[in-house]
């Protein structure tokens, strides 16, 4: 594959008729600020430059551009996916690969995230969700995202895996060193993003060579079948499969986390919603897609390299240059949503929200997620109906990646 | 009148709104795709509605629904060109 170099310097940028934004999307801000804030530029215009990071990128902002470009894997490409650092070091499977590569991987992975794959790990779901609930219920009160929603998936990702759930008490500072510099700003937490890494791909290595002498039935166990699937005749290599296990990983569980947060932070803050879904359990899926469309989490995750030098609703685009895909400004987009601010779980055309993407990169794990969240809904509320935010510090959340860093919630036990 | 409705290979890739949207008319398969990807059918007039619906979940616009006059040819599972654009 041809290297497209992603070494262009921002200043002096010729940026056609688009407005240059400066703001900075990687560092923490108080709560909702970030919406607000892609509400205005989306608002001004449809694609803009950004020059808060020493390469640059534009940002589509607004909902046909954003499924446009994602429909134009040939001149938005996958080689690099992080917008604000188009030189990140970490390696992403199947995200980095482009087509023909990509859609064969795809094929080997898409199986075991299928729908009817999804429903074999729900008796699980279950079950976990129920035993770290009764954990903290009886204490009244809880930080949220630490003490359930990022523990939740993480066990239940190893249980995907088919490794053992009590590892997950070890699994989350990895994760949570991953993400802290994955897209962050600054240097340190880089470093410590690259240790967690390692950390992870050295666990791996060791669950993957023990599954390789010890292999399980390939279709049911995803390992069983990474170790054993060829493509165009190849085994994949070893360094993939655990390229991928990370992947899935930093993928899956920052995102359930993240998701479940604001969820939560919303039903804490509108009682009425939340008294409305418990008393009508069967909206909780289209609950779920109101919440994963007003409060978006992908901001710069799903860069793309542009391959070509395009003319994209008047940006002069270099081939090099590098794309922020605004899904979650696009999921706020009033020429596409009636009163976007509002959580209405009843909106017409909600199922068409792309907060998992679209185009050849949709997110794999879209059934996984919601089925997860699902029933971690379903059984937080069965327990815990009724609770608020507890007084304390501003919530504030994480840029790059957004997530809410802590959710303290108290009820009457 | 009869209604055709069709999927193009091309844009679907498996976000399953369709099939979850309108269970009765359209179905996953193993990879998490609509089972008529790539192909079309005539939809049955009661089923209309579904149709509509399920058109209008798809994130990707893979789905169209187009009129097609004369006799109704049924079932045609392979992919079609011009039913794709109506
Ligand atoms: C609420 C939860 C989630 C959200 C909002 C979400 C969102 C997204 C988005 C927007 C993309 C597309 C990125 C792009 O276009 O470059 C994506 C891709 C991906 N997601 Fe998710 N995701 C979630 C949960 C998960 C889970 C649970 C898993 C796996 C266990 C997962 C695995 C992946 C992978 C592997 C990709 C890359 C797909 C590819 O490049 O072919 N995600 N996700
Ligand atoms: S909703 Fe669209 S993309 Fe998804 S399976 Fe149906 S036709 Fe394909």
């Amino acid at each position: 594959m041809a290297r497209t170099s992603p070494s262009r310097p921002t200043a002096s940028r010729d940026t056609g008729t688009c407005p240059v934004d400066h703001t900075d999307y990687r560092v923490d801000r108080p709560v909702l600020w970030h919406y607000g804030h892609l509400d205005g530029g989306r608002e001004q215009a449809a694609v803009a430059w950004n020059d808060s990071t020493p390469h640059g990128f534009w940002m589509v902002q607004r909902y046909d551009h954003v499924l446009e470009a994602l429909q134009m894997p040939d001149a938005f490409g996958n080689e690099q996916v992080n917008a604000f650092d188009p030189s990140m070091a970490l390696k992403l499977l199947p995200n980095m690969l482009d087509q023909p590569e990509h859609s064969k991987l795809r094929k080997v992975l898409n199986p075991y995230f299928s729908p009817a794959a999804v429903k074999r790990v729900e008796p699980m779901a279950h079950e976990r969700a129920a035993a770290l609930i009764d954990e903290v219920a009886q204490k009244g009160s809880c930080d949220f995202v630490a003490e359930f929603a990022i523990r939740y998936p993480t066990d239940l990702f190893l249980a995907l895996l088919g490794l053992p759930t009590s590892d997950g008490e070890m699994f989350v500072p990895w994760v949570e060193g991953i993400f802290g510099g994955f897209f962050g700003a600054d240097e340190q937490a880089a470093r410590h993003s690259e240790e967690s890494a390692a950390n992870i791909m050295a666990y791996f290595a060791d669950a993957v060579e023990d599954r390789a002498r010890h292999p399980k039935d390939p279709r049911t166990d995803l390992v069983s079948r990474l170790l054993e699937a060829r493509i165009d005749g190849e085994l994949i290599p070893r360094a993939d499969v655990l390229t991928i296990c990370l992947t899935l990983m930093t993928a899956g569980l920052d995102t359930t986390r993240s998701g479940l947060g604001y969820l939560l932070y919303h039903l804490a803050r509108f009682p009425d919603d939340r008294r409305r879904i418990t008393r009508e359990p069967e909206l909780w899926p289209k609950a779920i897609e109101e919440a994963l469309r007003l409060y978006g989490l992908i901001i710069g995750g799903n860069g793309r390299l542009v391959t070509r030098d395009i003319e994209f609703h008047g940006a002069p685009m270099k081939k090099g240059d590098m794309v922020w895909i605004g899904n979650t400004s696009a999921n706020r987009d009033p020429r596409v949503y009636d009163n976007p601010d509002r959580f209405d779980p009843d909106r017409a055309g909600l199922n068409r929200h792309l907060a998992f993407g679209a185009g050849p990169h949709r997110c794999i794990g879209m059934h996984l997620a919601r089925s997860e969240m699902a029933i971690a809904l379903r059984e937080w509320h069965r327990r815990i109906p009724d609770y608020r935010l507890a007084d304390g510090e501003p919530l504030t959340e994480r840029g790059g990646q957004l997530s809410l860093k802590s959710l303290p919630l108290e009820w009457d036990r | 009148m009869t209604f055709i409705l069709s999927i193009d290979p091309a844009k679907c890739t498996g976000h399953g709104r369709c099939y979850t949207t309108s269970p009765d008319l359209l179905h996953d398969d193993e990879d998490g795709f609509v089972t008529l990807r790539g192909g079309a059918m005539v939809v049955p007039p009661d089923r209309l509605a579904e149709a509509r619906q399920a058109t209008g979940a798809c994130p990707e616009r893979a789905i169209s629904l187009g009129r097609q006059r004369g006799a109704d040819r049924a079932d045609r599972k392979d992919s079609d060109d011009h039913l794709h654009r109506s």
